[in-house]
This record gives C-alpha cells, sequence and structure tokens, in this order.
C-alpha cells in the first residue's frame, strides 16, 4: 500500500521532471557538460585500458611464465640507449656454449627472427615475422602445431627450407585449406610447408596472423647470419627459475669474457617484467583517469546544483500549485532530485556513448584493441547519478521547504 | 450541527521590517456544510489571508482553527498538506493552473498526491472536467484554453478529490462579466451538490448567488448577514452541465 503509493508519486515525479527537462532540452545538455566530460574519460580510457590488458595477458601469456629470454638488450629499457648500443651480438657460437653448459632448465633453444613477405600462388602477406628456431625450440616455447609437425633435428642440421605457419597466416594465405606439402616463397626464397600452428598464443607474442617458424640455421643462411641470437631457457617451475637465471648469468660472462665487477653485456628478460612494466602503466592511466573524473563530475555536480536552484526559482509557482493540491514535503523533495538524477543520469548516459565512441575511433585508428567492459558502464550510470542525487539534494530540500503561500505569490 | 469551519480569535501579522502589518486583527467565523458564504470587503481588507488560513494554506499568528471539529494549529506541514488535499478545493483568481500540463493532468494533481492509482485517477478527473463541461478539451494545455475554460479546468481540479469545501478567492476576477457568470453557474451546480462554499468577491452582485455575505473590513469582520433572496446563477454552460450530471 505504501509502495504503490511511493510509486505514483514517484511516477508523477519522473513525468514532472522530463516536462521540465523537454522544456529546457538545450540548457539541460549543456548542464551535463562537466558529467559528459567525466563519464567518457572513465569509459573510454577503462575500455582502452581493458582491450590492452586483454591483448598483453595473451601475447605475454606465449611468452610462458617459466622461460627465460637470454638476449642482448633488455626488452625494457629505462636506462639511455646508448649504455647498449656497443653491445656486441650474442654469437651462434656463444650460444652453442651455454646450451652445452647449461644444467639446470629443462630445455633451451636458440632463437633469431626477421620479417618478410610470404607468397602463395597470387596471394600475399607482407611484413610477416619470421622467426628461427633450433628444434629444442619446441619444447621451450610449447610450440606443438595443430596441423602437421614440427621440424625435425635432421632438417634444422641440414638447414632445410621448411617453415610452419602461423594460425592465421595460414588462414590469410589458404583460406582454411590443407596447406602441407604446398610450397610458398619467403623473400624470394621457397619453402615447404610442414605445419599450422594452433589458434592461441604459442608464437613469441607476435601477431598470429603474420608469423611463421623456420629453423634456426635456414633463415640465418638466407637471411644474412650477422645477427644477435636469443637464448631461451625454460625452468622446470617457477621455484628454479632464480636458479636458472643464476647459472645462465654465470655462464654467459664466462662465455663473452666479463671481467669481474664489470657490468653484464646481456640480458636476462622474463614475461613477469613486461607484466610489471604494463602494470605500472595502466596504473598510471587510472591515476589520470580517477583524476579527470573527479574533477569533471565535481565540476558537472555544482553545474548541477547550480542549474537545479535555478530550476526551482523557475518553479517557485509550480510548486506553490502542487503544495496547495496537497503535495507534500517528499513529493516536491523527490521531484526535483528525480530531476537532478535525470539530468544528471543523461549526462552519464551521454558520456557512455562517447567514451564508447572514443575508445572504438582509438583503436581503430592506432589498431588496439578496446571493450567497453558492462561494469564501467555501470559504474559510469552509478557514478554520473550519484553525482545527481548528491547535488541535488540540496536544491530539492529548498523547493520542498518553500512556504505554500509565498511560492504561490511568486511570479 | 457542528460547523465545517470554526475560526475563534483569529489574527494574523505580517512582519514588514520594522512594521508590523495586521491582516486579521480577531476574526470570529463559524460556516457550516449546507452553505454558501460570500466574503466581501475593500481591497487589502484581509479577505485573501483569511481564505488562505481557511484553506491550510497558511496559519494565523494567534486564535483557534477547528477543521471539522479537528484543531489546525499545531499541525506539520505535511498534515496540513493532507487536509488540503482530502478536505478542501481551492479556486483562485488566477487560476494557478501548471501550464506544460494538458487539463487532464492539472486535475489529476490532487489525486496523485492522494496516492490514487492511474486508471481511478484518469475515470474521476474525466468525470470532473465533463461536470465542468470541459469533457472535450482534456488534452488542452492552459494557453490553449481560454480564461474561463482555465478557471473551469481550476474548478475540476477543486472538486475532483471530493473535498468538504470549495475555496474560491475572486474566482471570476479575472474574467468578463458572461464568463464570470458562467463560472458562478457551475459553482452554483456545485453548491445544489451539498458542496460548502466559501466565494471571495467586491462585486455584489457575484456575492448575491451565496446564501450568506460576511463583509470584512481592516481585518475585522463588519457584517454578517444571510441573502434573502439569493441570485441563481443559470448560465447556457450550467444548463449544459446539469444535463451532463
Ligand atoms: N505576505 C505578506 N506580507 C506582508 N503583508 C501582507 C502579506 N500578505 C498580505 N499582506 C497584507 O495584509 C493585508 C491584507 O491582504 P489580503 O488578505 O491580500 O487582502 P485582500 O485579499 O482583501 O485584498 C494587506 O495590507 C496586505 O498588504
Ligand atoms: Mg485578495
Amino acid at each position: 500500500m505504501r509502495l504503490t503509493r511511493f510509486l505514483i508519486e514517484l511516477r508523477e515525479s519522473i513525468a514532472a521532471a522530463f516536462r521540465a527537462l523537454r522544456a529546457n532540452i538545450l540548457r539541460t545538455i549543456l548542464t551535463t557538460l562537466g558529467i559528459v566530460v567525466g563519464v567518457t574519460a572513465v569509459i573510454s580510457i577503462v575500455s582502452l585500458i581493458q582491450g590492452l590488458d586483454r591483448t598483453v595477458k595473451r601475447e605475454v601469456a606465449g611468452l610462458g611464465t617459466n622461460v627465460l629470454y637470454v638476449s642482448k638488450y633488455p626488452w625494457i629499457q629505462m636506462d639511455d640507449f646508448w649504455k647498449f648500443r656497443n653491445r656486441k651480438d650474442i654469437t651462434l657460437e656463444q650460444g652453442r656454449r651455454l646450451l652445452e653448459l647449461v644444467t639446470l632448465p629443462e630445455a633451451a633453444s636458440m632463437q633469431v627472427g626477421t620479417s618478410s613477405t610470404v607468397k602463395w600462388r597470387e596471394r600475399a602477406a607482407r611484413s610477416v615475422s619470421i622467426e628461427g628456431h633450433t628444434p629444442e625450440g619446441r619444447i621451450v616455447h610449447d610450440l606443438d602445431p595443430e596441423i602437421g609437425r614440427f621440424f625435425t633435428v635432421a632438417e634444422a642440421r641440414d638447414k632445410r627450407n621448411v617453415i610452419i605457419l602461423g594460425n592465421g597466416l595460414w588462414r590469410d594465405l589458404f583460406d582454411e585449406r590443407d596447406p602441407l606439402g604446398q610450397r610458398i616463397r619467403v623473400g624470394r626464397n621457397v619453402f615447404t610447408v610442414i605445419g599450422v600452428m594452433p589458434e592461441q598464443g604459442t608464437m613469441m607474442g607476435m601477431d598470429q596472423s603474420a608469423s611463421a617458424v623456420i629453423p634456426l640455421e635456414t633463415l640465418m643462411k638466407l637471411f644474412g647470419s650477422r645477427r644477435s641470437i636469443g637464448l631461451n631457457l625454460r625452468a622446470y617451475d617457477a621455484e628454479s627459475l632464480p636458479l636458472v637465471e643464476d647459472e645462465a648469468r654465470g655462464l654467459m660472462r664466462r662465455i663473452r669474457g666479463i671481467p669481474f665487477g664489470a657490468e653484464d653485456d646481456f640480458a636476462i628478460n622474463r614475461q613477469e617484467m613486461l607484466l610489471d612494466l604494463f602494470r605500472s602503466l595502466t596504473a598510471a592511466l587510472f591515476a589520470v583517469m580517477v583524476g579527470v573524473a573527479s574533477l569533471s563530475l565535481l565540476v558537472g555536480g555544482i553545474g548541477i546544483m547550480n542549474i537545479m536552484l535555478v530550476s526551482v526559482t523557475e518553479r517557485t509557482r509550480e510548486i506553490g500549485i502542487r503544495k496547495s493540491v496537497g503535495a507534500k514535503r517528499r513529493n516536491i523533495m523527490w521531484q526535483f532530485l528525480v530531476e537532478s538524477v535525470v539530468v544528471s543520469g543523461l549526462g552519464g548516459a551521454i558520456g557512455i556513448g562517447l567514451g564508447i565512441g572514443t575508445a572504438l575511433l582509438v583503436s581503430a585508428v592506432t589498431s588496439l584493441p578496446a571493450t567497453a567492459p558492462l561494469w564501467a558502464v555501470l559504474l559510469g550510470l552509478v557514478f554520473s547519478t550519484s553525482v545527481g542525487l548528491f547535488f541535488g539534494i540540496y536544491p530539492a530540500a529548498k523547493a520542498a521547504g518553500l512556504d505554500p503561500i509565498e511560492a504561490l505569490r511568486s511570479e | 450541527m457542528q460547523p465545517i469551519i470554526d475560526l475563534k480569535g483569529i489574527t494574523k501579522e505580517y512582519i514588514m521590517g520594522t512594521q508590523v502589518v495586521r491582516a486579521l486583527r480577531g476574526v470570529d467565523i463559524e460556516i457550516h456544510q449546507n452553505e454558501y458564504v460570500a466574503i466581501m470587503g475593500p481591497s487589502g481588507s484581509g479577505k485573501s489571508t483569511l481564505m488562505n488560513l481557511i484553506g491550510c494554506l497558511d496559519t494565523p499568528t494567534a486564535g483557534t482553527y477547528l477543521f471539522d471539529n479537528v484543531s489546525v494549529e499545531n499541525m506539520t506541514d505535511d498534515e496540513l498538506a493532507e487536509i488540503r488535499n482530502q478536505k478542501i478545493g481551492f479556486v483562485f483568481q488566477t487560476f494557478n493552473l501548471l501550464p506544460r500540463a494538458d487539463a487532464l493532468h492539472n486535475v489529476e494533481l490532487p489525486l496523485i498526491y492522494s496516492g490514487l492509482a492511474a486508471g481511478e485517477r484518469r475515470t474521476r478527473a474525466l468525470e470532473a472536467l465533463d461536470s465542468v463541461g470541459l469533457g472535450d478539451r482534456v488534452d488542452h494545455k492552459p494557453n490553449e484554453l481560454s480564461g474561463g475554460q482555465r478557471q473551469r479546468v481550476a474548478i475540476a481540479r477543486a472538486l475532483v478529490n471530493n473535498p468538504s469545501i470549495i475555496l474560491a478567492d475572486e474566482p471570476t476576477g479575472n474574467l468578463d462579466t458572461t464568463t464570470g457568470e458562467e463560472i458562478m453557474a457551475v459553482l452554483e451546480i456545485l453548491f445544489q451538490q451539498g458542496n460548502a462554499i466559501i466565494l471571495v468577491t467586491h462585486e455584489e452582485y457575484i456575492a448575491e448567488h451565496a446564501n450568506r455575505i460576511v463583509r470584512i473590513l481592516d481585518g475585522i469582520i463588519g457584517s454578517d448577514e444571510k441573502v434573502e433572496r439569493r441570485r441563481h446563477a443559470n448560465g447556457v454552460t450550467a444548463a449544459q452541465s446539469a444535463d451532463q450530471v
């Protein structure tokens, strides 16, 4: 009974709010500007972070949790570039020695990379990332083809032109037809397709639609041998990872003849480092977003309070009329609260639309992925309406407290 | 019979800066359910102030006010709102309709604050509009209606919740003579149906529609007498409305 009465009154409040808003559409929209900006910022940034997060996690997952990457340069260069510039390449010879000497890893492999155009008949894929691995790479990186097979030790030793296609590359070139035994061109060289990788990310974190695996020494022979080798060590588990790292560091220093006390002239990278970097980047982005959002929501809230005070003044007579026919304090209170919440919610809705639009635009232009998560959309709505509720209280209370006679007398 | 309205020693003072305006200076009046009272007096004599007090829109500075035998002085704002909603129908000189709402919605307004469901609200509002001869104007906004029609919407709003008493403060003051006569005819029907009516006017011939005339001067009742031969309003609209009732 009380509830139905409340709902009946609430419905009138909502209807009155919309009648009032319709009468001042432009003003209403301008009022919500602060809230629009705030919510747009939240939604677009959250969407981008979410999109990035998913890709980064997926890509980084391909690197493997328990794999160490010994290479000439660190993945993340906080110091200046000049420090690394004069480092000497890690040669095939040094790589072979390290792999002979290590005892702790489950498996160890070498890797180099280049990029090239890949063609099959009239189809072509540009800038395909070509990875050269040693046979052990299959174990280190879980490179198990979905179709066909990995290359053999013999094929690697004989530097054969065999290639395993990334799943996306296969679909681009072959439309999912059987590629096994087909001859394709990588640059000017002819390769035989022996396998296709599965859909999800075991391709060293590279874009799958444009990657392929060939034997390391084939790559060195055909595309040049003056390149620094990456050495990849897979630990049995997370606990032994530091031990593997210590052993590899000691051996590398010896192999590269680094005097005692001098700095390493190579880097040992881990998946975790990328995640850490990404985490600190997103944290910074989040902080910026929270700053922008709270500032503009505050500005928006004050704007709404201001316009609601104007609205109360303009409609003093209406308030008097409603009171004269029996509206109670709470009726008037609700009416103006609803109006303020509707205005701010409207701003929130516009902001959500613009935010998703911005995220989509950015992702279209930069090819960064963007997904607007439902929680962010709800958060945007909840935030904007709470701002309306909070900043609407004072004007609504003012309206509710008006004296009916005074209100009726006003022009 | 108990009077529906019973004022004793009512005063009302307004403080204007350092000056005290004594709008009512001790008013005693009883009004019964079957009465049609006209309140007359020169401008500024306190008529509207008295009406607003009777209508529970305002509270007196001193004195006692029993509405339907219940003391009103110590009621809260919301309790007064409840009385205005349930027991009193107010008709103002300036109509006081919501400008953006159509006639139907304006008439529904008191029912909304009574918590009536939409369906029944609509039925009763339509009935009320019919009874003032506006059954065909329900979706018009106030600015799409003539002055007389607006006042009839206001009357429909005043009577829609079956009040004990209808208060009309110069309801014809903003209307020409013919239109004013139409409004008086509508009030006549309401009176015939058993509603108590209090009407403020400063026109003698309008006051003669009532069966009792109270004259007020400088915030004090000067005279209070029965009308020997009251004038019966019977405009065209009245006849039409009478058919519809
Ligand atoms: N809100 C108010 N503040 C100050 N004085 C008022 C107020 N309302 C009415 N008055 C004064 O009280 C007196 C009676 O006013 P009112 O009841 O409106 O007279 P009437 O309706 O008979 O013309 C007048 O002198 C008027 O100026
Ligand atoms: Mg007056």
